[in-house]
């Protein structure tokens, strides 16, 4: 994996090789500590405090999320050297990966929400949310209530007050 | 990816509730103003959430009052200013009030492109600054121009709301980069005929078209198949218009105050439920026109507003057809003058307007000093009975302005002789009424036709207002 032209990892870059990541459920990550030194700024500060030889651990990051996110870092460093997607390595193959990421159910797009907004992955954070707004654009309230499970936990009263208050919005 | 395996929360779960707040916030800053508001609806947890997605003022408002050119340049400074530090955050709603004349035209057309830039989604944007002609002609005073925006400077908007007072459209505006437009305003803007149709075609959102003092408009022509939502279309003083021709299956509102067109062209108005036909000019109504045939298009309105000047041109030059409103609930006749023609004509349209529904008129009277002041009222049996004139089943009738001159007291009469299930009349007296009248006299006058009309002895309540203003009144008397 190539390690080169991490701008923002210079201290990372020093400490080549693995790094050991345990996530919330007790799943053991050997991962290159470049690339998520440069992406994850919460295992940057982790690496820089010593916590190069001993595991990470991370308590509430679930393995299946914890995978995908170090996928994301491995793709988005090699690839897109660490800078975000205004970047113009921003190129076809990245888009392709996130566009593919983006695709996974929806506990998932809840799981890596979490575990990048934990990690302080920046670029999987918004790619996630972004997600997450395209999945709310131009949804009825009922609609909104059925693909997220959000229960209506309004009285008729109440709800007829924020009836009144945002009724332009609603048609 | 969806291969890794499921991490297996159990039953579905309200993951986006549970979400951190900032995030929460993030998510809502990501969508449109309208898509933002809507989860206010979600549950409590999301109510007013969405007011606080931006920690920044994302409705701008710039305008001032014109004093002089030295002022206007100082105005576009500040303008100038505080877009450059507010740099390119999200605009949500922008409005100007400003008239840049020559000088400034240019600065106003970089603010216009960099709202668009920053994703502005209503803009309401009024080059007047008070400095209009003396006339409802949509121009400014003698000398001032109204800026001239071409479409490019609009490309690639979100815009949902545009509203323009007083300016020009480029000729070659063709509202081509619209795609999420639903509703446009224009008040005094150059529009013609074919941009108002390109509007309609091009603008599939496009639910709400309100026209104001626009002088080049001839003719209005809407047209589309079932794909075009308008649903709301108002026509406020562009006297120029002579003929409307609309076919909008999803039309809800039609309201036009302005001179009346010669000619009506109504084809798909299956939705249309709720009419204003109410001419604000004096205009010639004896040449021939096609209002009565209009008028039975008019299948689904429910609530139907005329003046005394659309009853003459209903009638126009002779017509005794008669025609069905099957579905008028509300009538409401707004008569800003009432003399002896205009009260044969109410007669008339009762007596060839078939209106089966009716439940409600609302009336308004103008007070007209020529028509003399009831003085000393005498009921007059001779005119109880109007034979050719249904009876109606109206239960509520509300007349404003009410100040016992004859023709007042003629109307209410025949009113109370047709209406055989009236629950309430309310009359609203004018406040000033004392100062030439004498409100008892009135007050007797009508009580007693109450008692001897065919509701009579029926629920039938006496509501008398003085009015005030637009306040809400006490009745002055209820039993009679």
């Amino acid at each position: 994996m190539a390690t080169t032209g991490a701008s923002d990892g210079a201290s990372a870059a020093k400490k080549e090789g693995l790094v050991t990541l345990m996530s919330g459920d007790g799943e053991i990550f050997e991962v290159e500590a470049a690339a998520v030194a440069a992406l994850s700024v919460t295992i940057r500060h982790a690496i820089e405090e010593g916590f190069g030889d001993r595991p990470i651990p991370l308590p509430i990051v679930g393995a299946r999320a914890l995978a995908l996110a170090v996928e994301y870092c491995r793709k988005h460093h090699s690839l897109g050297g660490g800078a975000g997607e205004d970047s113009a390595a921003y190129d076809d193959e990245l888009r392709a990966f996130d566009h593919n990421l983006a695709k996974v159910d929806r506990d998932t797009l809840f799981d890596l929400i979490e575990a990048a907004n934990y990690l302080e992955i920046e670029g999987l954070l918004n790619l996630m949310c972004r997600t997450v707004a395209e999945m709310m654009k131009g949804k009825s309230v009922e609609e909104l209530r059925r693909t997220f499970d959000v229960s209506n936990d309004y009285t008729p009263e109440e709800e007829e007050e924020v009836r009144r208050e945002v009724s332009w919005a609603l048609d | 990816m969806a291969n890794i395996g499921y991490m297996g929360r159990g039953s579905p779960h309200d993951r986006i509730t549970e979400l951190p707040e900032v995030l929460k916030l993030h998510i809502l800053s990501l969508l449109s103003r309208k898509d933002a508001v809507r989860t206010g609806m979600l549950s409590t947890q999301w109510k007013d959430l969405w007011k606080r997605r931006f920690p920044y003022q994302t409705v701008l408002e710039f305008g001032t009052i014109y004093v002089s050119e030295d002022v206007q340049a100082q105005f576009v400074r500040q303008v100038n200013d505080f877009l450059v530090h507010y740099g390119n955050r999200r605009i949500e709603t922008f409005h100007l009030y400003f008239n840049p004349g020559d000088r400034f035209e240019r600065n106003v057309i970089s603010w216009i492109e960099l709202a668009v830039l920053c994703g502005v989604e209503e803009f309401y944007l009024n080059f007047s600054q008070g400095l209009t002609s003396c006339h409802p002609d949509g121009r400014l005073e003698y000398r001032r121009r109204r800026p001239e925006l071409k479409e490019k400077i609009f490309k690639d908007n979100c815009l949902t709301v545009l509203n323009l007072h007083y300016c020009r459209l480029n000729r070659r505006f063709r509202f081509e980069h619209f795609p999420f437009l639903e509703i446009l305003e224009l008040h005094g803007v150059n529009i013609n005929e074919s941009m108002l149709e390109r509007a309609v075609l091009c603008c599939p959102f496009l639910s709400k078209l309100d026209l104001s003092e626009c002088m080049t408009l001839m003719a209005i022509k809407i047209s589309g198949g079932p794909q075009l939502r308008l649903k709301y279309l108002r026509v406020v003083r562009c006297w120029n218009v002579d003929l409307i021709e609309i076919s909008a299956p999803k039309l809800e509102v039609f309201h036009l105050f302005s001179r009346f067109p010669r000619m009506y062209l109504l084809y798909d108005i299956s939705s249309l439920a709720d009419v204003v036909l109410y001419s604000t000019v004096e205009q010639y109504w004896f040449h021939p026109n096609n209002w009565f045939e209009t008028l039975s298009t008019f299948n689904h309105v429910r609530v139907l507003t005329l003046c005394n000047k659309a009853i003459q041109h209903m009638f126009g030059p002779g017509m005794f057809a008669t025609v069905a409103l099957p579905s008028v609930r509300v009538l409401d006749l707004s008569m800003p003058q009432l003399d002896d023609h205009d009260v044969m004509n109410i007669y008339r349209f009762f007596r060839q307007c078939y209106l089966p529904r009716l439940d409600k008129l609302l009336m308004q009277l103008p007070n007209s000093q020529t028509d003399p002041v009831l003085q000393q009222f005498n009921f007059d049996a001779s005119r109880e009975d109007s034979p050719d004139i249904p009876y109606m089943g109206l239960r509520v009738i509300t007349i404003s302005s009410f100040e016992g001159r004859m023709h007042h007291i003629m109307l209410l009469q025949f009113l109370l002789s047709r209406a055989i299930a009236l629950r309430q009349v309310s009359i609203v007296l004018p406040h000033d009424l004392l100062l030439y009248s004498n409100p008892h006299r009135i007050i007797n006058a009508v009580a007693e036709l109450l008692r001897r009309s065919r509701a009579a002895g029926t629920a039938t309540n006496l509501l008398l207002y003085p009015s005030q203003g637009r306040l809400a009144y006490f009745p002055l008397s209820v039993n009679y």
